[in-house]
């Protein structure tokens, strides 16, 4: 499996922007963002490229992006059209391999090591691809080949929009030579500031540092490390069919406002691990450790988690956990921007009866769910989450890769 | 204040007191051992506020008066020193100095009055059990309960006494163990919850062999005597579960197991199991009980044991730890299991032996 691979990236542009732009042509050509409406402390999700000109770009607060560019068309974002269009991109995709990874809304991994052969290779399968999509969605993306997924990452990310780069194996070493390391698929700014602190900032040095060095400061992740510095990265393509079990289930919710007021923490906490609790029995888990993550106003973010003696999967049981943490270890001495729940130590089809829990708890929470699953989430929920709005059934382009894959089934 | 003492009786005594107090603390003085000196004998005391342990040692006293000792330090320079006399006195800066030969310490202690009393425990409930009795009542009790802190109730031990009786219940919400205990007196009935680590610190200092301990119940504290010395603790607050509920009084199967040969082959399938959330099968059919647990990381482990069995066949999950654990402290050669369905609670009994009782609700099976 390691040598002689010919991995794909598929990457659209501007995903969300593209597609409002091509449902709405009035909106080509101008800068367009998908986010929350202006005022708000919302986000920028995606900006057009030509929002991008004026220096927008994703995650940028939507009051930022105005005072950049004032022209800017804010559209508010429409999940299930989105997850749709990315449907119809992959099953694209999936006509040249089966071992297809779907790695977020809009990108996907491809193994085409033993069906480039068929298609003409794989440069032609690339431009196929392009043209499909192009046809058939109007839309555009850019396309990396490597021989691993670390390169073709690199690769679709050297040419935006529409591009097409192939890295050739013989291509590496020169490549990497003066690649800054935050490049590499993989190292975010914690890491390369890191490796940055040791006196490596390329990915040639990376490479060239000796493996121990990078097992001294990182555990077993220097070993990845330094694979990644020489170009090498053997992680498969996994299709969906192939997906290892979930590890965790978690939702983070930012604020309207920062707050440090307990009622209002509280409420988020409840609501956030009724639906962790909601996804965990959906897909029969059961976790013991709950973590609970913070996020100041000075964006300064961290977890803490706790251990139970149970597998649990009540969402209420999870906010109980969840509060005394933020109870006992987090405080509320600063404002909170954001707060998530996260369970994981996760186990399926173990769940140990309680001696004390009513047999009439189980029953609610099945009759709860199968209610919610019908008319959406929240349909029935706590009095003292009355203020939530139900949400509906749109599906969510954050849900995870993995949900996405099962779809195309 | 000034004594002469032997060192093995003065370490002994100061290791037994030393128990109670709290390895990480933030108040210095809970560090301390008090040593209270009167007619021919000390007084050492430890307390972390939760439990206090007092005790008495011989000693020859030239002066009676009190002093404090950091525990940890003075425990240490005992452990060490040669099995001679050993001589004690405090000056008025509270320096306490230990000679013991041509040993000759100086250690800093804190002023005594410092140290907090040990509550008074105003005798409402009063019972006395024989040694044997209150040590096997914990052996098989305080496993059970359980280490969750944020249920505090269920961290301690149901202690009831009534008609003349005692019994001890507890439970960490997935097992319940109940085992009832002869009195060699008692007077009055009350429910207290005792905190786990109060009962082993007592089957600690229970002595094997003849001799009753002297318990006394008051609204908020328990206190044991055995012999000399002194345990006392704060009740947990509170309105345990009521467990009489949830021990079924019903079966429509019953099995009667070897104990030993049902604990060797749950010890063994849990080498497979706890890579899987300690889940194993439990099926019976005919005259076999066969233990079965499965890992996808492991492989499988398939263990027979054979049984006598009254009712139909039966198939249901445990968690193997909660198998073994009770079978680890039931002595007789055969229990009794009595089933229902394999959701419903499973009742164990050592055999012939009605006064404990072990009930464990399975995981399911799916």
């Amino acid at each position: 499996m390691k040598k002689d691979r010919t991995i794909l990236l598929v990457d659209m542009n501007s995903f969300f922007a593209s597609i409002e732009q091509q449902c709405d042509p009035r909106l080509k050509g101008k800068p367009v963002a998908v986010g929350g409406p202006a005022g708000s402390r919302a986000v920028v999700s995606t900006a057009s490229y030509e929002a991008r000109q004026f220096g927008v770009h994703s995650a940028m607060p939507v009051m930022e992006a105005l005072t950049r560019c004032p022209e800017l068309v804010l559209v508010h974002g429409d999940l299930r059209k989105y997850v749709d269009i990315s449907r119809r991109v992959f099953r694209i995709c999936g006509d040249y391999t089966d071992l297809l990874e779907i790695y977020s809304v809009d990108e996907c991994f491809m193994d085409v090591t033993h069906t480039q052969t068929l298609f003409g290779g794989s440069w032609n399968i690339a431009l196929d691809i392009k043209r499909r999509i192009f046809s058939e969605l109007g839309l555009t993306c850019s396309i990396g080949i490597g021989p691993n997924k670390v390169l073709a990452k690199l690769a679709a990310g050297m040419r935006k929009p529409d591009g097409l780069v192939e890295i050739r194996p013989e291509e590496v070493r020169d490549l990497l030579e003066n690649l800054p390391v935050e490049k590499l698929h993989g190292i975010g700014d914690k890491v390369a500031a890191r490796l940055r602190n040791m006196g490596i900032s390329t990915a040639g040095a990376l490479g060239r540092t000796p493996r121990d060095r990078l097992k001294r400061h990182f555990g077993v992740y220097g070993e990845v490390l330094h694979a990644m510095g020489n170009g090498d990265c053997d992680t498969p393509v996994v299709p969906y069919y192939d997906q290892q079990d979930i590890k965790s289930v978690g939702h983070s919710h930012t604020l309207a406002q920062n707050t440090r007021d307990w009622g209002m923490l509280s409420h988020h906490l409840l609501r956030l691990s009724e639906m962790v609790g909601r996804r965990l029995r959906e897909q029969g888990f059961a976790g013991r450790t709950v973590s609970l993550t913070v996020r100041y106003a000075d964006m300064h973010t961290f977890s803490r988690r706790q251990s139970l003696n149970e597998h649990i999967d009540d969402g209420y049981a999870i906010y109980q956990v969840a509060l005394s943490i933020l109870r006992e270890q987090v405080g509320n001495k600063h404002a909170i921007r954001l707060v998530g729940v996260c369970v994981s130590n996760l186990a399926k089809g173990f769940r140990q009866l309680g001696l004390f829990s009513d047999v009439k708890d189980r029953t609610l929470l099945n009759t709860l769910d199968a209610i919610n699953n019908r008319y959406g989430e929240f349909t029935i929920r706590r009095a003292s989450l009355l203020e939530t709005k139900p949400r509906g059934k749109a599906p969510s382009c954050f849900a995870g890769a993995r949900t996405q894959q099962a779809s195309l089934d | 204040m000034k004594v002469i003492c032997a060192r093995k009786d003065l370490y002994e005594g100061v290791q037994t007191a030393g128990r109670a107090v709290s390895p990480r603390t933030s108040l210095p003085i809970l560090g301390h051992l008090l040593i209270t000196a009167e007619e021919d004998k000390i007084r050492i005391a430890a307390t972390d506020l939760e439990i206090g342990m007092e005790c008495i040692v011989d000693a020859k006293v030239e002066e009676p008066g009190n002093m404090t000792v950091p525990a940890r330090t003075v425990t240490e320079i005992l452990a060490a020193l040669p099995d001679t006399d050993v001589a004690l006195s405090v000056d008025d800066t509270n320096t306490v100095s230990l000679k013991c030969g041509t040993s000759d310490y100086s250690i800093l202690g804190l002023p005594a009055d410092e140290f907090p009393m040990l509550p008074e425990v105003r005798e409402e409930v009063s019972v006395v059990v024989e040694h044997d009795a209150i040590r096997e009542a914990i052996k098989r009790t305080a496993f059970a309960i359980s280490q969750d802190e944020s249920r505090a109730i269920l961290t301690g031990i149901l202690t009831q006494v009534i008609d003349g009786g005692l019994k001890l219940v507890s439970t960490d919400g997935h097992r319940l163990c109940l085992q009832e205990c002869a009195v060699v007196e008692s007077h009055g009935a009350v429910n207290a919850i005792v905190p786990g680590r109060a009962l082993n610190e007592l089957s600690r200092i229970v002595p094997e062999g003849q001799g009753t301990v002297e318990v006394k119940i008051a609204p908020s504290q328990i206190m044991f005597r055995v012999g000399e010395t002194i345990l006392i603790s704060r009740l947990i607050e509170g309105q345990f579960p009521n467990y009489d509920k949830v021990i079924p009084k019903e079966h429509t199967k019953k099995l009667t197991v070897p104990t030993e040969q049902l604990l060797q082959s749950v010890k063994r399938a849990e080498i497979v199991a706890r890579e899987n959330s300690h889940r194993t099968i439990v099926s019976v059919q005919d005259g076999t009980l066969t233990v079965t647990a499965e890992s996808g990381n492991v492989g499988r482990a398939h263990e027979e044991v054979e049984v006598i069995k009254e009712g139909e066949d039966i198939r249901m999950a445990f968690n193997a730890r909660y198998l073994m654990d009770v079978l680890n402290v039931i002595d007789t050669e055969a229990i009794e299991v009595e089933l229902s369905g394999e959701v419903s609670p499973a009742v164990i009994r050592p055999q012939g032996q009605e006064e404990y009782t072990y009930v464990l609700m399975p995981m399911q099976v799916e």
